[in-house]
């Protein structure tokens, strides 16, 4: 009963701490087998941004979406252009996307909606993007698929 | 030909009936795949059953914070996620999906009332003051009034999932019209090349028969003519032997009256008699000669000929007509041999015919010149009359059979009009040429060439010069 109530402090104080150092909490983490790196909003932000400007199904219209290009995360572990990329949401919803797109389209990891933060609620805290309306060929159904929401980590199987 | 013509409307008629049908398919074709494609586009209809799963989720959670297990920072996420999961059904194409597929939404709006009912309690969970007992008071409450959307998330669900098939059977209907228009297409392609076949057969049979028509016409107008000139190449052989005959009494005839008898009336109509069954068998010759020619009957002999013996015997043999003409012809010659390697029988029928047409052409009193020349490597004879002449259009002419130039009225003389044609055939047969030039009005000059023999050919014996045959 002890540990368990030691436990439950320890639960308890570690709420009481979350909300002081949420705004520096990784929010993705980027895996390729041994090497791992993990990103906080504040880093994605400040990593050489991508604008992508497109409609896709799930917004009403014309939407300017902004972040660090999929390339230049994957580059920063040096994933393979012939690799396969398993993306996992906030509720674990996890797709398969190969790394070839990231080098032949501009796709990003979107963190800014028409230039603002992207809530858990509406899509955030990181969307991947594809620029659909620049390239017909992705307005396929297949690539709806791949534009995961709520994108929590990216590992290379 | 009326049944072929009729056919061939029907076919025609049903090839642009099958254009039409093609076009149509096309058409038909285009929507079709517009139509799937749009079907692909679709968002996926499960991405709606994803919020009965997340509300499921922040249940459980709420129910493992209540007991402790999980930080309360668990379930605001899911709260999040499960609200996110209402926005995702409001934005963007869903909606309207949903909308279109009379899918009941107000699942989501009562849903999305109680969230934003239950998120100052939900955030209020995180509240480190909140002690074990009444954290799980309040997610009892939460849970409580999260509850009763069970049934109405089932229907949801449902109405989804009956939407999604019927989607996916559309989809399959849709390829399925898609491949029949297809097919379609094909056989009405085949058709197409079927008919444009068919009517190439037709046309080409039609062609055919044309052809084989014209070809029957052009033989039997040979044959006509052919029949023609052996009709009358037998009746010149039945009228020759009596004609000779004849003409062999008057000449007996003419000598005894002229002996006998002093009556002049008499003598004339004997000499009238005698010119006319001559020129009737000159006619008789030219007809049967034209025959032979044109039968390819005629053979040459070449051997080197002096042209100058040979226009002195021509000449020799035409005196005693032009005479009667008061014609007398005046020859110049080379000084030496001119040597042709020819057929003397055949040239001097050639020469006979020539001299004896500047004769009848030229007016009594008058003279015709006879040329023999060395032309470079060419031997050429004129024969130059002052007659009526030639115009210059029937110039061209001159040389067809049955062509006649009116030699006028005074001279009262015909011909059969095939001797200048049987003369340009004998000078092709030999291989020399013929020709005229005239100025009208100013008399005309015939000429024939032939090749003259080298040098060495010169010291050979000449062969006797012959006289024309009349015919073979």
């Amino acid at each position: 009963m002890d540990i368990q109530r030691i436990m439950r402090a320890a639960l308890a104080s570690s709420l009481f701490v979350l909300p002081t150092f949420g705004f520096a909490q990784a929010i993705l983490t980027v895996t390729n087998f041994e090497t791992s790196a993990t990103y906080t909003l504040e880093e994605l932000l400040a990593m050489p941004q991508t604008t992508v400007v497109t409609k896709n199904d799930f917004v009403e219209d014309l939407t300017t979406f902004q972040g660090p290009s999929l390339r230049s995360v994957l580059n920063d572990i040096d994933v393979d252009r012939t690799a396969n990329l398993k993306m996992v949401a906030l509720n674990d919803y996890a797709s398969k996307v190969p790394a070839s797109d990231a080098f032949t389209y501009d796709v990003i990891l979107a963190v800014l909606r028409d230039g603002e933060v992207m809530s858990v609620r509406d899509k955030g805290p990181i969307w991947v993007i594809y620029p659909m309306d620049d390239n017909s060929e992705l307005q396929r159904e297949i690539f709806n698929s791949r534009l995961v929401w709520q994108l929590k980590s990216i590992s290379v199987e | 030909m009326h049944r072929s013509r009729l056919t061939r409307a029907v076919f025609l008629t049903l090839f642009v009936g099958a254009v039409f049908f093609g076009i149509w398919l096309i058409y038909k074709l285009g929507n079709e795949i517009q139509n799937i494609q749009t079907a692909d586009q679709t968002p996926p209809l499960w991405l709606g059953s994803q919020l009965p799963l997340e509300l499921l989720r922040l249940q459980n959670n709420l129910n493992e914070v209540a007991f402790g297990y999980k930080p309360a920072a668990d379930v605001v996420l899911h709260f999040d996620i499960a609200w996110s999961r209402i926005n995702v059904l409001q934005e963007g194409k869903l909606p309207q999906i949903l909308a279109n597929l009379e899918i009941d939404q107000g699942v989501l709006t009562d849903l999305e009332a109680i969230f934003t009912t239950l998120e100052p309690q939900i955030q209020g969970l995180t509240a480190s003051s909140m002690t074990d007992e009444v954290r799980r008071q309040k997610t009892m409450t939460i849970l409580a009034a999260l509850e009763g959307f069970d049934v109405p998330l089932k229907k949801f669900l449902l109405a989804i999932a009956r939407a999604d098939n019927n989607a996916r059977v559309e989809f399959r209907t849709g390829i399925l019209s898609l491949s029949h228009a297809i097919a379609y297409l094909g056989a009405t392609i085949l058709t197409l090349f079927g008919i444009f076949v068919f009517l190439l057969m037709i046309e080409l049979r039609a062609a055919k028969d044309t052809e084989n028509e014209m070809r029957k016409l052009a033989q039997d107008a040979t044959s006509a003519s052919r029949m023609n000139m052996n009709f009358m190449s037998v009746v010149s052989h039945e009228l020759r032997t009596p004609l000779t005959s004849i003409l062999g009494g008057l000449a007996l005839l003419n000598v005894r009256i002229r002996k006998t008898s002093t009556d002049e009336s008499t003598i004339k109509l004997l000499d009238i008699a005698s010119r006319n069954g001559d020129r009737l068998l000159m006619l008789v010759n030219d007809i049967l000669d034209a025959q032979a020619l044109s039968d390819g009957r005629v053979s040459t002999e070449r051997n080197p000929v002096n042209l100058n013996e040979i226009v002195a015997t021509a000449v020799e043999n035409c005196n005693v007509y032009a005479e009667q003409l008061g014609v007398a012809y005046c020859v110049t010659t080379e000084n030496e041999k001119v040597v042709a390697l020819t057929d003397s029988a055949r040239v001097t029928q050639v020469l006979f015919n020539l001299l004896s047409n500047a004769a009848k052409f030229t007016s009594s009193g008058d003279v015709v010149k006879v040329n023999v020349r060395r032309n470079k490597q060419m031997a050429r004879i004129e024969i130059i009359d002052k007659g009526i002449g030639i115009s210059a259009e029937q110039q061209d002419n001159v040389f067809s059979p049955f062509h006649q130039i009116n030699p006028g009225i005074s001279s009262g003389i015909k011909s059969s009009g095939l001797g200048l044609s049987i003369t340009k055939q004998l000078m092709d047969l030999l291989g020399g040429e013929i020709g005229v030039s005239s100025n009208e009005g100013e008399g005309s000059m015939f000429w024939i060439e032939l090749d003259l023999v080298p040098a060495e050919h010169d010291s050979r014996k000449f062969s006797p010069v012959l006289l024309i045959s009349g015919s073979n």
